[in-house]
């Protein structure tokens, strides 16, 4: 724990799904001197207030940012990520929990028009990123880790476009100054990646681009980790702030 | 809440673009020009023109120019202005000899790297093969992104961003019209192929000469007679 750290400091962690945890962020809080409560509605756990917190994260989840027939608790935790930007509470969405936030503040999730983003891709900052208190704590452009089918066609308005890849240009964005929404997996250990690739049963063509995808997130992990940490480490600062 | 950074006063930032913004943007403008011939060695960038031209205040121009003099890409010329520069035959064989220095080092570190390294290796130069018959611009892109990769799977990140400020300051008109004139885009696909599959089978070594071989025939294009 650093010297400066001031009293610890309770993250609030949604976690949408039982295969998407806090990964390797875990560790990196818990270095910068938080504590994490998690909450795992899909397992009956009430979604909280925000109030409380002296951060939010939402995790990512096989289900699509929309599908609150089957789980209606996704109403609650946009209401929370809705009231996390509203009283300025530092907020990582991260692949599903970034759609959740951009449809919580006026944004458009829907199935992605170019079929699975898989792998470690090379993602571009916007020139926004420079005065970003988050992701300037990364050297770009840089790889991180992603795998998702549902992308974000529509900014909410009042966003701050921050990264973009060749494949989805809607790759990370702010809202207000301290609620971020990340499409990529900054968490994600390669373990737990690999986990994820199995459980893809699609067409030939997918198939192929999770092989090819684990074999660039495999190649790259130790680069994608000279990212990661810093961003972990940044947003930790900002809660602690 | 207080910025966890010292830099920048975050709540008197204004809503929209902000200096660092635009400046980065101007930046980026500059360099594509530069890319694609608009601008050439011996124009010259005079801000307030620049300013007008862009829709933007002198400011970012002014960080923009002052970024690209630190690279080595306008040199000061004239009242508020600058000059694009021309490489010199000494600018091109420093930006050969630097990549030597790294991609050569990253060359000799790849035995380390694992299977999956040349997997992924020779699924990005599939993925780049048509982007490299495209355009000579588009080739110099998946030329630059090809060779990156070799620096990615290092796992270096000091490493990767040496490639890229010697790659950024390589993208001065004259070399990029060298790599113009003289890069068989052509052979891009066989000719990274069999490097990939000597350096598969060279000790670490032997994979640095390899790497600096194959970059020394890149220069012979550029500047033929200029590696010897």
């Amino acid at each position: 724990m650093s010297p400066f750290a001031a009293a610890t400091r309770s993250v609030l962690v949604v976690q949408p799904d039982h295969e998407d945890p806090l990964d390797t962020f875990d560790s990196w809080f818990r270095d910068e001197g938080l504590t994490t409560k998690v909450v795992r509605p899909f397992a009956d756990d009430p979604v909280p207030d925000v109030a409380d917190a002296a951060g939010l994260v939402v995790l990512g989840g096989d289900m699509g940012a929309n599908d609150d027939a089957a789980h209606p608790w996704l109403r609650d935790v946009r209401a929370l990520l809705a009231s996390a930007v509203e009283h300025d509470v530092p907020t990582l969405g991260i692949c599903l929990g970034g759609q959740l936030l951009a449809v919580a503040t006026g944004g458009e999730v829907s199935r992605g028009s170019h079929g699975t983003e898989v792998g470690a891709p090379q993602i571009h900052a916007r020139p926004e990123v420079e005065d970003d208190v988050l992701l300037s704590a990364v050297s770009w452009p840089a790889r991180f880790a992603t795998m998702h089918r549902d992308e974000i066609v529509t900014l909410p308005a009042e966003a701050v476009w921050l990264a973009e890849s060749s494949m989805y240009k809607h790759q990370a964005f702010r809202i207000g100054r301290h609620a971020w929404g990340l499409q990529f997996h900054p968490e994600v250990s390669l373990s737990r990646f690999v986990r994820w690739a199995e459980y893809i049963h699609d067409d030939p063509e997918t198939t192929q681009r999770v092989q090819k995808g684990v074999a660039e997130f495999a190649a790259t992990t130790r680069y994608v980790a000279t990212a990661t940490e810093p961003l972990a480490r940044r947003f930790a600062r900002v809660v602690r702030s | 809440m207080p910025d966890p950074t010292t830099n920048g006063t975050p709540s008197l930032a204004p809503v929209g673009r902000t200096r660092n913004a635009l400046a980065a943007e101007v930046y980026d403008n500059l360099l594509d020009a530069l890319m694609d011939g608009r601008l050439s060695p011996g124009d010259r960038l005079v801000m307030d023109r620049l300013a007008d031209d862009l829709g933007v205040s002198r400011s970012p121009v002014r960080d923009a120019l002052l970024r690209l003099h630190r690279e080595g890409v306008v040199e000061p010329g004239g009242k508020r202005g600058y000059l694009v520069r021309a490489a010199s035959d000494s600018d091109i064989h420093d930006f050969y000899a630097a990549r030597m220095a790294v991609e050569g080092f990253a060359a000799e570190l790849l035995q380390g790297a694992g299977a999956d390294a040349w997997v992924f290796l020779r699924d990005l130069l599939e993925s780049l093969s048509a982007k490299a018959t495209a355009s000579v611009r588009e080739s110099f892109e998946a030329n630059r992104l090809f060779h990156r990769g070799v620096v990615e799977v290092t796992g270096n990140s000091y490493l990767v961003d040496m490639f890229d400020t010697i790659w950024n300051r390589s993208r001065t008109a004259l070399t990029y019209r060298d790599f113009a004139a003289a890069y068989p885009y052509d052979e891009f696909v066989p000719e990274h192929t069999e490097l990939l599959d000597a350096l598969e089978r060279a000790r670490p070594k032997t994979a640095r000469n390899l790497m600096v071989q194959h970059i020394t025939g890149g220069l012979d294009r550029t500047r033929p007679g200029s590696s010897e």
